[in-house]
């Protein structure tokens, strides 16, 4: 049970997992004309952190947050472009060192008080103060500063010129000038705000009782229009077979990411319907590079190909899931699609192995050299189930070609130390959530050894070259090219047995229309979801 | 009798330091820190180092404990790492929901336990004494989560008619005074049956042993002999000496129902003291351990100070007042 209450801490997460947004690119209505009214009760696992954009780090408070908080552009479900939203427009000046936005004037937080550009200006400044705790800060770092030009107008100055300049600019909610211009930014973590927001999106904060529920109201002054639904409400069950349950009966309205032993019992609810969709997490193995067994690229390609990355998806997943092919998702306009993989083929990882002079002197059935048995340890954290069976199957595979490994779950946070902090693992099965900008540098440059991120201690100089380049190449195709070069030779390098993307499932009441759950979030258009009256279930509240 | 109630107050405090002491070092012994929760490739290692340094979490244990105690002892519980908010807070939105889950099922306990255990002690034999031992021994046997489950399955599932989770509806605001009530009410039955179920039975069996010992006292069948009604027989003077033992079980059972919520909390998601401390232990959120840990043991240890006190207001053969030399 434990491990559900954890599971959206499980992911190491590279953001902006946790940004969230909506379009507005109106998809076609279904079934009618929508109608106004009732509420859509979320289930969740874990309960909100915080409900400020600036201090939450865990998921249900992005998700909340995502409600309330607007930023000055949208970006749309193919996660490549923006539509206007707090900014109905923006233009880079010439050199590209400044970026203009011309914001919306109809726009009003939900205490009634206009929003400005010196709201914009005063939350960058906020932002990017170490002392707030903001915890991506890093992607503020090539912003020199942000100005208000005029009450409507808002400036962003950069240090560079590089490719995802717009994303930097894009990516924090403004908060309220009036209300936080008050709050010392060390005191940012305790305050009363972040437990009693006043955002300018579509809903409004009612109300948070810790533990139980999260709710919202539409909020009557959106500028995009009042949201369908009146509520929302966030239930927190920390069990998942409750959480089903209570999905089955009709007592929550929608489970945003349903987890992989509970989708053939959501499937089968007649009340529910389910939306399946690639996720944005991939899977792996990393071999830690420091540890001489890992050391040569050939013994851990061979234990790559040792690996049947299709049974993983088969058995595991019940085939819902598709193989990883590299550090970069194909959704992605630098991914590389032509990746030449490392297909499953134990004979050949057997022969490999035996030049590497690992051979079975001792007719135990384990490979030895040099008097030494192959024989490691694999960790992960246990709360996870799926990362547990990985490692079952792993020694499986393995063993079948005379490696012994022995699996070892351990807890999160101890987990986490180790693979970061200290890299005190020989293999480690984790999993990263893609971000929607393309850089390679925190996983995979080998100065993110001593900054924690770069797991395997992975060091190749040519891949350091080339993310150096392609990071600030403004050629959009010469930069496809570089970091299509990185990719083939880290798939090449195999630091990791890259194993699955999995797929995403979302379940959520049949009476709910037009919902459109994406690879970039579940609640994609939620401020356009609606309920007949007819079929309304919370219509006396 | 006030002058012993003192002295064990007294004794308690020694005690509750010492837990919390034992509390603090394992706690912080134990590998992996707060600031796992901010495991982001974006977020910078300098900001993961003074959110440990803000935190104190850089200095040395024994520094960490002065302040720690210096803050408690002041009345403060400090604020949370994880929820952002005062821990005095959390605890008093979730103690009351615990407490509330505790006292029910301690009710369940008490008198379904003694009904079915004297019942089957007058019954001696018969066949309801040999079903309600078997009925006991079933719900004693079981795990409480699985016990959890079923009920869930059973009453919330297959026949829909009790809520599986939480203490109120998600509308609850909007329901009438009497409708809030009974909202509240179905929302406590299944918890406190799959927390008291088990205790329960024990105490049954226990209060038929009591029971049985009792009725086959002298005093017994010199009642029965003076012809009293069976009725007077049982109620008054077999009853209430068989309840003596079965009194010192309370303060037994105190820590097991504690330790038995952090389950059937996180199955019945009721926003009490166990999944807070659960939650806050897998995220090494300290502060709210350490609030938390030092309640439960001043609730046992009131507890044990309540059986104490029942057991020499149903025995008037004990009496706890300072005896001269």
């Amino acid at each position: 049970m434990l491990r559900i209450c954890l599971i959206c801490l499980l992911m190491l997460a590279l953001t902006p997992s946790c940004q969230r947004s909506q379009d507005r690119a109106e998809p076609a209505e279904e079934d009618g004309a929508p109608e106004y009214g009732d509420c859509l009760v979320v289930g969740t696992e874990a309960d909100a952190d915080a409900l400020n954009p600036l201090v939450s780090a865990a998921n249900t408070g992005s998700d909340v947050y995502g409600q309330l908080f607007c930023q000055l552009a949208r970006i749309q479900p193919n996660m490549k472009d923006f539509d206007p939203w707090l900014a109905s427009r923006w233009e880079f000046s010439e050199d590209r060192k400044t970026l203009t936005f011309h914001l919306r004037d109809d726009v009003t937080w939900h205490d009634g008080v206009k929003f400005t550009a010196h709201d914009v200006a005063f939350s960058f400044d906020l932002y990017s103060n170490e002392e707030a705790g903001y915890k991506t800060i890093r992607w503020l770092e090539d912003i020199e500063s942000v100005t208000a030009v005029d009450s409507f107008t808002v400036r962003f100055h950069f240090t560079q010129t590089y490719p995802d300049q717009f994303i930097d600019a894009w990516i924090f909610r403004p908060l309220p000038k009036h209300i936080l211009e008050s709050v010392p930014p060390a005191e940012m973590n305790r305050a009363e705000f972040n437990r009693n927001p006043i955002g300018n999106g579509p809903f409004r904060f009612a109300k948070w009782i810790p533990q139980q529920t999260i709710e919202l109201v539409a909020n009557e002054d959106y500028f995009l229009g009042r949201p369908y639904l009146d509520r929302l409400v966030w239930k927190i069950i920390p069990d998942a077979t409750s959480l089903a349950t209570q999905l089955g009966n009709g007592q929550i309205d929608l489970w945003p990411v349903v987890p992989a032993e509970q989708k053939s019992r959501v499937r089968k609810m007649a009340n529910v319907n389910v939306h399946s969709y690639p996720s944005r997490v991939y899977h792996f193995v990393c071999w830690q590079i420091a540890d001489p067994l890992f050391a040569s690229r050939n013994v851990r390609r061979a234990l790559t190909m040792a690996i049947d990355r299709q049974k993983l998806i088969d058995s595991l997943l019940e085939g819902m899931g598709q193989p990883a092919l590299g550090p970069l998702p194909s959704f992605l306009w630098a991914h590389n699609p032509d990746l030449p993989q490392i297909e499953f083929n134990p004979d050949q990882a057997r022969r490999i192995l035996a030049e590497e002079g690992w051979i079975d002197r001792d007719g135990d059935g384990w490979l030895d050299r040099d008097g030494r048995r192959f024989e490691f340890e694999i960790i992960t954290n246990g709360d996870n189930q799926i990362r547990a069976d990985i490692t079952v199957v792993v020694q499986d595979d393995l063993g079948r070609i005379g490696v012994k490994v022995t699996p070892r779950l351990i807890e999160w946070t101890v987990f986490v130390e180790r693979l970061t902090r200290k890299k005190d693992f020989q293999a480690a099965v984790s999993a990263w959530v893609s971000a929607i900008k393309v850089d390679l540098t925190t996983i995979w440059h080998s100065k993110s050894i001593q900054d924690r991120y770069n797991l395997g201690s992975y060091s190749n100089p040519a891949v350091d070259r080339l993310i150096d380049h392609a990071r600030v190449e403004m050629d959009r195709d010469k930069a496809a090219a570089l970091w299509s070069e990185a990719q083939r030779i880290i798939v090449d390098d195999a630091p990791y047995a890259f194993l699955f993307v999995t797929d995403e499932m979302t379940a959520v009441d049949k009476r709910v229309r037009n919902v459109h759950p994406t690879t970039y979030s579940w609640d994609t258009y939620l401020d356009r979801w609606w309920v007949p009256v007819e079929e309304q279930r919370y219509s006396n509240w | 009798m006030a002058s012993y109630l003192l002295r064990r107050i007294l004794l308690a405090i020694p005690l509750l330091l010492g837990i919390s002491t034992i509390v603090f070092v394992i706690l912080h012994l134990a590998p992996g820190d707060p600031t796992a929760l901010y495991i982001n490739p974006d977020v910078d290692v300098e900001i993961q180092d003074s959110i440990r340094h803000n935190l104190g979490l850089d200095q040395p244990l024994h520094l960490q404990y002065v302040r720690w105690l210096g803050s408690f002892l002041t009345g403060r519980f400090g604020h949370s790492l994880t929820q952002h908010r005062p821990v005095a807070d959390i605890l008093a939105s979730a103690l009351p929901n615990t407490v509330v889950l505790s006292l029910a099922s301690l009710v369940i306990m008490f008198v379904a336990g003694v009904a079915v255990g004297t019942v089957s002690a007058i019954r001696r034999g018969t066949f309801t004494d040999h079903t309600t031992t078997l009925v006991s021994l079933f719900f004693y046997s079981v795990p409480t989560f699985w016990l959890a489950l079923m009920l869930i399955l059973l009453f919330s599932e297959l026949l829909p008619i009790l809520p599986a989770a939480q203490a109120v509806s998600v509308d609850h605001a909007s329901l009438s005074l009497w409708g809030r009530i009974v909202d509240r009410f179905r929302h406590l039955i299944l918890p406190s049956l799959a927390l008291g179920l088990g205790g329960a039975a024990g105490i049954a069996r226990f209060a038929r042993g009591s029971m049985l010992d009792v009725l086959g006292q002298d005093y017994i069948r010199t009642a029965r002999a003076k012809g009293l009604p069976e009725r007077s027989v049982i109620w008054k003077h077999a009853l209430r000496n068989a309840l003596i033992p079965v009194i010192t079980l309370l303060g037994l059972y105190l820590p097991f129902l504690f330790s038995g919520a952090v389950l059937v909390e996180t199955v019945f998601s009721w926003p009490g003291m166990g999944r807070v401390i659960v939650t806050a232990i897998l995220q090494r959120d300290y502060p709210v351990v350490m609030a938390n840990t030092f309640l439960f043991g001043v609730m046992v240890i009131l507890g044990n100070l309540l059986a104490d006190v029942l057991y020499c207001l149903v025995d008037p053969r004990i009496r706890y007042a300072a005896r001269r030399a």
